[in-house]
């Protein structure tokens, strides 16, 4: 699997700060952890940060720090976590996700179906499973926030390139898309998403100025 | 530096096989575990903006949850220390954000990465990770690197930076975007020679 379209700098540095929020971090995170490239610059930039940091307030570490952990372990009330089960009953959830909560299928226009992941609540996007029919053309929108895309399976094409699994697409308010999906099958993508998408042309104002998916 | 990045390669061959005897309850494999990864995992956990006082606190949460979660763990899906770090900057951002409820662990993310993610030639690159980190940092000079470390760990805004450092705020900006396409251009040509 080759991934040509990856998160800008910025954000990967931001996504190894912790500072996305959990949609953004859930996004990026599923990304970095399938493209070595990006997972590598991940670990540079932590170990960095986290040098730079010990250099100026060394802490030595306790010398008894293992011990620390086994006694927390001991006085922990909770059982250790069994291997998860081997199926898995529902087949359209992707691995990456399978320890979040998803909702149930929603129709939001034809060849077009979300999946809402439930998060915990603290931040202002949202995240959900989208998926597209084969040869389907998103009407041509803007974003009225920001919209963080990764590509499960499938593919579709806009302006920017052409987006397969693994690849990650980013939009706001200063791009206008008309994204295709392409013909080999249904297009099966995870994304984060603030504000709404407000549709332009006809199509758009009869079926309502802004659609929040 | 070469010999370090080999040395750094042999332990990490070694993680998938100490946390399959974790995940069947053995005490001294985890305490290898623990000797061989604190050091590195502890500066994710700085890295995230947690204060150096509650960095041992959030790490002994991490690695309880890697005690409880071995099982889990797939060594033909992801690495041993990309799962484990995983586990260390959420168990950080949870730490910082104070959430009500627990965040679902994105260590199960990894189970995205394909097969072909998760060869040995894949550790080695995350062992050669810090090498790259300290000559990069070795490169700056000593305000650059309070600058880094203030930005990225402490979270401490552009203005406040520039106001620290007595430069304008379009210098900090340039100086951490430097920064970042250093780390980047030594993270490509590593992965080139690899």
């Amino acid at each position: 699997m080759t991934i040509s379209h990856h998160p800008p700098e910025d954000l990967l540095a931001d996504f190894a700060a912790g500072k996305l929020e959990e949609a953004h971090q859930l996004v990026v995170g599923v990304h970095v952890a399938g493209c070595a490239r990006c997972s590598r610059f991940v670990r540079a930039i932590e170990q960095l940060a986290g040098a730079a940091l010990e250099e100026i307030e060394p802490v030595p570490t306790a010398p008894d720090a293992f011990d620390r952990v086994m006694s927390r372990i001991e006085n922990s009330p909770a059982a250790r976590a069994a291997p998860p089960p081997a199926s898995v009953t529902d087949h359209e959830v992707p691995p990456a996700l399978r320890n979040y909560r998803i909702g149930k299928r929603r129709r939001v226009a034809p060849g077009l179906s979300m999946r809402p992941i439930e998060l915990s609540g603290s931040g202002k996007a949202r995240a959900f499973l989208l998926r597209s029919a084969p040869g389907s053309r998103m009407l041509e929108h803007t974003h009225t926030g920001t919209e963080l895309t990764l590509v499960l399976e499938g593919s579709f094409s806009h302006e920017g390139g052409r987006f397969g699994p693994g690849d990650f697409d980013y939009g706001d308010d200063e791009v206008e898309h008309r994204p295709i999906v392409g013909d080999e099958g249904p297009c099966l993508c995870l994304v984060a998403m603030t504000g709404d998408l407000r549709m332009n042309g006809l199509l758009g104002r009869l079926i309502g100025p802004f659609v929040r998916l | 530096m070469a010999c370090s990045s080999l040395a750094s390669q042999v332990r990490s061959e070694r993680l998938p096989e100490l946390l399959a005897r974790v995940s069947s309850g053995e005490v001294r494999a985890f305490a290898e575990l623990h000797a061989l990864t604190r050091a590195r995992l502890r500066r994710i956990v700085l890295a995230v903006g947690a204060a150096p006082d509650d960095a041992d606190d959030i790490l002994q949460e991490s690695f309880l949850k890697i005690w409880r979660n071995a099982a889990r763990y797939d060594s033909r899906r992801a690495p041993a220390l990309a799962w484990m770090s995983a586990i260390v900057r959420n168990t950080a951002i949870d730490h910082l954000r104070i959430r009500r409820q627990p965040t679902y662990e994105l260590d199960e993310a990894l189970l995205f990465a394909s097969a072909s993610t998760a060869s040995p030639a894949e550790d080695f690159d995350y062992a050669s990770a810090e090498p790259i980190a300290r000559a990069v940092l070795a490169r700056l000079p000593e305000d650059r690197r309070r600058l880094v470390a203030l930005a990225y760990l402490k979270g401490e805004s552009r203005e406040s930076l520039s106001r620290r450092f007595g430069v304008p705020v379009g210098t900090v900006k340039t100086w951490l975007h430097r920064t970042i396409a250093a780390v980047r251009k030594d993270c490509l040509a590593a992965s080139a020679a690899a």
